[in-house]
């Protein structure tokens, strides 16, 4: 932060009039001011954390001295103290965040450890993903009453659990499907925080959280044929990528575009997965086959998927050149394409290698155009583990993974030399 | 004003509902205890823990069959109402499941029943669900320890009793050759 001497130095010099002098004064003032408060909220979160988690703690040690009707009577004290904290931060403090949070954080726990102890004392058997998936529903109204972005942290996380476990119990049952229910019901408080809070660390985090929760779960929540849902999960990284780099999403603050970073990294994961030969053995589906499971759930969502990050790559790059496009966002309609096309080729995971080494080399590209040591490294990272994994692809004939090598490397000197030129060329039409 | 009203409705009912479910949970149970028949389940303990709940013994039983005529009506993993009744040793046996509830009686407990076929019967087959029995966190090892040796005696007996009362169910304790577990480890 600036100091009185080093305003009143510029005024002097005339730099600055004494009114701009007063208005910046006065904004890093205001800054200082929030800070404080941003270390209480902080600590205050912190502390109902620890305390709620002290509480459940303690419950969870079962105490056998203690009459039933003690134990149900003890139960409640928590809940009803974390509901007199949460009423009076709502009617008297819901200017102070900390208060907002660190008693909903508070009430949180306090009813997660009241419905322990009574499954407890009762010796209530229900499984640990139906106990959560109830504990966090309770809570949801902190999130909309006192606008706790703790609890709705908490709330994506626990919805995320169940829909992980449930799937496991009760595969193609219908209350697997209670999950999207779940997940709709926390976006509103998403899109407030987007709308009134656009630079707020909270936002930040959901940004990474609710596509993260849906990347995990929609998957297992269906039951599906595994090419479908590879396709499913390369248009849904796809989108995600996408809503990163529309401009409803640039004016974010953001350090790092948690949405862009998912969508990239995702899509590279997922198609050095697919450069397995093995993979496509197991998974290719006879034509008539396919066919008949284009009628699944699996492929009605990646067909959606598909479609909805086609609109996107045309409400972001609408007028603009084709050359233009982000080299990620290019993967998944070729991935839709390859996977209702895999039968005519006999070597599909070759042209998924292709397409990740032209990924690379993109990437690369646009470090060295951009300048970016970022993007560059990236490209270079994504070159490595293609090459790696193909180093000790035992599949691959050491002959034929030599020639490849060499071709690679010879391109590499090609492109490096090519660059260099290219450079030198433009310094000395600069100069 | 409004708004603020709003608000004051949806804290009451949030705070209404946050009392009720567990409420809800204890009300169900207590009932169960005060009015339901007790049966005994022949049991085999062993222990695990729950991360929010603390440590239980989980039981295991024997699985009870029973025969029914109209097995093709049932699906897979059903919920159905299954009666119970002691046998003549004096433990739970199935007298009969329904897909609604009996009239009759009271000491049913809604379950879930899966198929079972071979080329003698047809029957339904029910995992009795009481499985978990919760205890203070130090003592939930050396209650299966115990059980190991009860278990090496063959004359020793391990069961839990269990209370029903119309489709509800509670696990009251667990008993090693007629004493409760607790009292057994205290006594050693």
């Amino acid at each position: 932060m600036k100091t009185n001497n080093d305003f009143s130095e510029l005024v002097e010099a005339g730099i600055i009039d004494a009114d701009t002098a007063d208005k910046i004064e006065g904004f890093y003032q205001k800054k200082a001011d929030a800070a404080p408060n941003r270390l209480f909220l902080v600590f205050a979160i912190l502390g109902a954390l620890l305390v709620g988690l002290g509480i459940i703690l303690i419950v969870a040690h079962n105490w056998d001295n203690m009459s039933r009707s003690i134990k149900t009577t003890l139960s409640f004290i928590p809940v009803i103290i974390g509901q007199i904290a949460c009423g009076y931060a709502l009617f008297k403090r819901m200017e102070s965040p900390a208060w907002r949070e660190g008693s909903a954080l508070f009430l949180f726990f306090a009813v997660g450890a009241c419905i322990s102890l009574v499954s407890q004392i009762y010796h209530i058997e229900g499984n640990t993903a139906v106990f959560v998936v109830s504990w966090v529903v309770l809570c949801l109204p902190l999130v909309y009453l006192l606008r706790s972005s703790a609890v709705a942290l908490l709330y994506i996380l626990g919805i995320t659990f169940y829909a992980l476990t449930i799937q496991r119990e009760a595969i193609g049952h219908w209350s697997t499907h209670y999950y999207w229910l779940l997940f709709l019901l926390i976006l509103p408080h998403y899109y407030f925080l987007y709308k009134n809070h656009p630079n707020g660390n909270t936002l930040n985090i959901l940004h990474l959280f609710v596509p993260l929760s849906f990347l995990c779960t929609w998957s297992f929540v269906l039951e599906a044929q595994e090419i479908f849902i590879l396709s499913g999960f390369a248009s849904l990284l796809g989108v995600i990528y996408l809503i990163g780099h529309a401009d409803f999403f640039k004016p974010q603050k953001a350090n790092i575009n948690v949405y862009i970073g998912i969508g990239s990294v995702g899509t590279v994961i997922l198609l050095l997965i697919c450069s397995y030969s093995d993979i496509w053995k197991e998974l290719s589906l006879k034509e008539g086959v396919f066919a008949d499971q284009m009628m699944s759930w699996s492929y009605v969502f990646t067909l959606g998927f598909t479609l909805l990050g086609i609109f996107l790559l045309y409400h972001n790059y609408k007028g603009k050149s084709l050359s233009s496009i982000k080299p990620v966002a290019w993967v998944f309609p070729l991935f839709f394409a390859l996977i209702h096309l895999h039968f005519v080729f006999s070597h599909p995971a070759i042209i998924i290698n292709l397409l990740l080494l032209a990924l690379g080399v993109l990437t690369i590209r646009e470090g060295a155009l951009k300048n970016h040591l970022g993007i560059l490294n990236y490209g270079l990272l994504i070159i490595t583990c293609l090459i790696t994994i193909r180093f000790f692809d035992t599949k691959i004939s050491f002959v034929w993974r030599g020639v490849i090598f060499l071709v690679i490397g010879a391109g590499f000197f090609l492109l490096n030399n090519w660059m260099l030129r290219r450079r030198k060329n433009l310094s000395n039409l600069e100069s | 004003m409004n708004k603020k009203l709003l608000i004051l409705v949806g804290f009451v009912l949030m705070v209404l509902f946050q009392l009720y479910a567990p409420a809800k949970m204890i009300w169900d149970r207590e009932n169960v205890i005060k009015k339901g028949t007790e049966f005994h389940f022949l049991t085999r303990p062993v222990d695990p823990n729950d991360p929010f709940r603390g440590k239980y013994i989980t039981l295991s039983y024997a699985p009870q069959h029973f025969p029914v005529s109209d097995f093709e009506e049932w699906s897979y993993r059903q919920k159905a109402y299954v009666t119970f009744d002691n046998d003549e040793n004096g433990f739970a046996q199935i007298i009969g499941i329904s897909k609604t509830a009996p009239t009759n009686t009271k000491n049913y407990a809604r379950m879930e029943v899966r198929k079972r076929s071979n080329k003698d019967n047809q029957s339904l087959t029910v995992y009795p669900p009481f499985t978990r029995f919760y205890m203070e966190e130090s003592k939930a090892y050396p209650a299966e320890k115990a059980y190991n040796k009860s278990a090496r005696d063959s004359s020793s007996q391990t069961y839990a009793v269990v209370s029903i009362y119309e489709g509800v169910y509670v696990l009251k304790d667990v008993f090693i050759d007629g004493v409760p577990i607790g009292d057994v480890l205290r006594e050693q």
